[in-house]
């Protein structure tokens, strides 16, 4: 019997904990900025980079990469270390995770504002910063298994299982979204065209949620709330039913975001049945959480903690009941586009994630600092305010959602749309988007106090970089006997984690032969009069990406007889073989796009983009004068069409090296007589002009006269 | 679709490295225990400066056996954890439901609302329960 002593890590924890509160009031106070903008455009003060468009991918990758992203990191950190008796496996590699981390970080402040975005909803950052993402996830995960193995104690406790399956499934899914084709440092072609595209992102965008946003904080939920509590999880058994439930049914549920869109029926169905048998698994899960508090309700109204901790699991149950009925399709076919789905998010992000992570913080800084809590009235405080403001958060922005769905889809008694002009569904909901903004208010307010809390925490205790333990390896030899022999020679010994890294290099492998050979094939249109898009319309489109555009117009006319009457015959699968990346959207502020090519005059989209409320009064949309004064990049222009070549469209070859500038400079030309038609005198290399001849490009292909009436 | 292919690729993988990495869960008797584990989490370090737990619940609990690492290691990594609160309340409850129902003067059970916030006509026999020390030659 050998008892050996060895250390825990705090530093590395108290860093991530650092980075989690420093990062969660950037995101957050960019959240607020975007829910401002949405109902007072002028909030951007007119600048580009800060546009509605541009930040609120921002917003996202700052609040699920960086504050949920290094509160994972965090709790992970602390727990796994206590978990498995060992310090965590090498330091450097936990300060490479760090760091490299923060720098992502970094680079996602950085160009999201300038505009540089593949536009794949969760995956927006180019492809430079996607290698780092990969490379850093590939450094935790060896951090990950390494301290797994060299544990001293031989069971793997419930939580360590949800940390394995976030770190290996996370691996997969952004390595399988990030296939994209390099045009320059900053621009990137997604290898998948149109819906194939859209099925890829969903799959990821939905494993994003459920491996991201989930499987770690679960694990996280089952070793911080007994800790909390003092109780032993309600039912272990249970634990163990949960975890291997939701990871082998979660990652078919993706096409639930596709419902009534052009992919394949059958998928639609196959993503909703499994979206369904979710329900089992995540209730099992909550009920365990708050179950293990029972006998304790009176510790809960004393600890902040616990009070955190309530309302996180509670709100994890709301969200993953909500989520399978909205992949219902009579539901979906509402909620869709609406904000509805907001709703919905920001449910499982304020209330699950922002909650479990404010309840972590405040049970890890008193241990970190060996004191205690500086004001547990403040942190109360902070629970109220916070929840208060999930609470205006959520309501006003369900009520606009279901508004938003029952006025879009409005007839009158005969038969025509109760509300034909879009903007009129939107003013409606203006005071709800105001009330939203106060709700994001609240919640900002009460984390500035949880960080100013902390802040007096850490200034009255004493850090303590190592905590001192003691445990009895189960193994019998100690592994640090090996340790000289290299980080292979342990790989060699354990020949299950062998297999597991073997199969994820085959995958990537894999992957990369096979698809643009599987994909380019399939990319021969089935439409006759779809052809690719010329090069003024590819920049066009690039810049419709840069607007980020798609972030309020979607481009995707589902078969319902109240959009066809709106926009249009709904969108046909074989209408976007040429689009990488795909560009359907998931959120209507503005009306869809998919049939606007020659709905309006080229002077119409000229005055409109200069501002958008000279043509429509009261439009909530911002201004995008600089298109009109900008000069259209076209340097570029050759390695973007030789990139969307190589990954399937059919450009002749050597287009982009003469002919394309040609074509270029002819189509600017036409646009430009167009707008003089609408009397408008305008430059033919601004940027404006390669846009509008995108937008009036946008559904043509099958616009024929003779296309069959509108379906139901 | 035949993008279908690679997704439902990635998709067994990952799902058969899941299965895989079940069988041995199993095999290994990761589950073969399911009561300590959760127990013996509660054991790994200190309690919270300054008490987590009031000094009240903590008499009502009993003192649990080694708390902290640094106590005794030898016997923490022996002795099976203490069965802390969870079982202790079962066997509470299994008596409280046995109590008998006596109807009160108003005609409500005992049992019936407001039960457990005191006032018990009947109170029920004292109970003592120690807490399970184990010798370390019975193992």
């Amino acid at each position: 019997m050998n008892v050996e002593t060895f250390k825990y890590d705090n530093r590395i924890v108290r860093a991530f904990a650092i980075a989690t509160v420093v990062w969660g009031i950037v995101g957050m106070a960019v959240g607020l900025l975007a829910a401002v903008e949405l109902f007072y455009p002028g909030a951007n003060l007119n600048l580009q980079f800060i546009t509605f468009g541009r930040i609120r991918p921002l917003h996202t990758n700052a609040v699920i990469f960086a504050f949920v992203g290094n509160g994972m990191f965090m709790g992970i950190y602390y727990s796994l270390q206590r978990l498995c008796k060992a310090r965590i496996f090498s330091d450097f590699l936990s300060w490479f995770n760090f760091w490299g981390w923060q720098a992502i970080i970094v680079g996602a402040a950085l160009t999201l504002p300038l505009g540089f975005t593949t536009s794949k909803e969760y995956a927006e950052l180019e492809w430079p910063i996607k290698v780092a993402i990969a490379v850093v996830w590939v450094v935790f995960t060896v951090n990950l298994i390494g301290t797994i193995l060299k544990r001293r104690e031989k069971h793997m406790y419930v939580a360590i299982w949800f940390f394995l399956a976030t770190a290996l499934t996370v691996a997969v899914l952004h390595i399988t979204n990030s296939m994209t084709m390099p045009a320059g440092w900053f621009k990137s072609y997604s290898m998948y065209a149109g819906v194939q595209d859209a099925l890829v992102q969903w799959w990821y965008g939905h494993n994003a949620v459920a491996f991201f946003l989930t499987t770690p904080y679960l694990g996280l939920m089952y070793y911080f709330l007994p800790k909390a509590a003092n109780r032993p999880i309600f039912s272990y058994r249970l634990s163990i039913i949960h975890f291997w439930g939701l990871i082998f049914i979660y990652i078919w549920a993706g096409p639930h975001h596709l419902l009534y869109t052009s992919l394949p029926d059958w998928a639609q169905s196959l993503g909703v049945v499994f979206s369904l048998m979710l329900i089992a698994p995540s209730w099992g899960g909550m009920l365990n959480g708050l179950l293990t508090l029972r006998g304790a309700w009176d510790k809960v109204r004393q600890d902040p903690v616990l009070k955190f901790m309530v309302v996180a699991v509670t709100a994890y149950g709301m969200a993953t009941l909500e989520g399978p009925l909205m992949a219902l399709k009579s539901v979906n076919s509402l909620s869709h586009y609406t904000d509805w789905t907001i709703a919905h998010a920001h449910s499982g992000a304020l209330g699950w994630n922002g909650f479990l992570t404010f309840s972590m913080l405040y049970y890890l800084y008193p241990r970190l600092y060996n004191t205690k809590l500086w004001s547990t009235k403040l942190a109360n405080y902070h629970f109220w305010i916070g929840l208060l403001g999930i609470m205006f958060y959520l309501i006003p922005i369900y009520v606009a959602g279901v508004t938003e769905g029952l006025m879009w889809k409005q007839f009158t008694k005969d038969g025509f749309l109760q509300y034909p002009n879009f903007l009129e569904t939107i003013l409606q909901i203006v005071p709800m988007l105001r009330l939203r903004s106060i709700g994001g208010t609240l919640y900002l307010a009460g984390t500035l106090m949880m960080a100013y809390n902390l802040y007096r925490t850490a200034k009255a205790g004493k850090f303590e970089p190592d905590t001192e333990a003691q445990a009895v390896p189960w193994r019998q030899t100690p592994v640090a006997a090996h340790a000289g022999s290299g980080f292979h020679r342990l790989l060699e010994g354990k020949p299950l984690v062998f297999t597991v890294l073997a199969v994820v290099a085959i995958l990537i492998g894999g992957i990369v032969e096979i698809i643009p050979m599987y994909l380019i094939k399939e990319n021969v249109p089935t439409i006759a009069s779809v052809h690719p898009y010329t090069p003024l319309e590819v920049l066009g489109r690039d810049l419709y990406i840069r607007e980020g555009c798609l972030g309020c117009h979607s481009q995707m006319i589902r078969p319902f007889r109240s959009e066809t009457e709106r926009y249009g015959e709904y969108s046909k699968a074989g209408e976007f073989v040429y689009d990488h990346p795909f560009l359907w959207g998931s959120e209507r502020k503005g009306p869809d796009l998919a049939r606007e090519g020659g709905k309006y005059p080229a002077a119409w989209h000229y005055t409109h983009m200069d501002d958008p409320r000279a043509t429509s009064p009261g439009s909530i949309m911002p201004r995008y004068d600089w298109l009109l004064t900008q000069k259209l990049e076209t340097d570029s222009l050759p390695s973007r069409l030789a990139a969307l070549r190589r990954v399937g469209v059919p450009y002749p070859a050597g287009f982009e090296n003469g002919p394309a500038q040609k074509d270029l400079q002819a189509q600017a030309a036409k646009i430009v007589a167009d707008l003089k038609l609408g009397s408008v005198t305008a430059e033919p290399d601004r940027e404006i002009i390669a846009l509008i001849a995108y937008l009036q490009r946008l559904g043509t292909d099958i616009k024929a006269p003779s296309a069959a009436p509108a379906a139901p | 679709m035949s993008v279908l292919i690679v997704l439902i690729l990635a998709s067994l993988a990952v799902g058969l490295t899941f299965l895989a990495a079940f069988i041995w869960s199993v095999r290994s008797g990761q589950y073969e225990d399911t009561l300590t584990p959760a127990m013996r989490v509660l054991l790994d370090d200190a309690p919270a400066p300054g008490g987590e737990i009031s000094p009240k619940r903590e008499l009502e609990l009993g003192t649990p056996e080694p708390r902290r690492s640094g106590g005794d290691p030898t016997r923490l990594a022996v002795v099976p954890p203490h069965p802390g609160p969870l079982p202790r309340e079962r066997e509470n409850r299994r008596q409280s439901q046995s109590y008998p129902m006596i109807p009160a003067a108003g005609g409500s059970t005992v049992q019936g609302e407001g039960r457990g916030e005191g006032g018990h006509i009947v109170s029920p026999p004292a109970i003592s329960v120690k807490p399970i020390k184990m010798p370390l030659n019975q193992l």
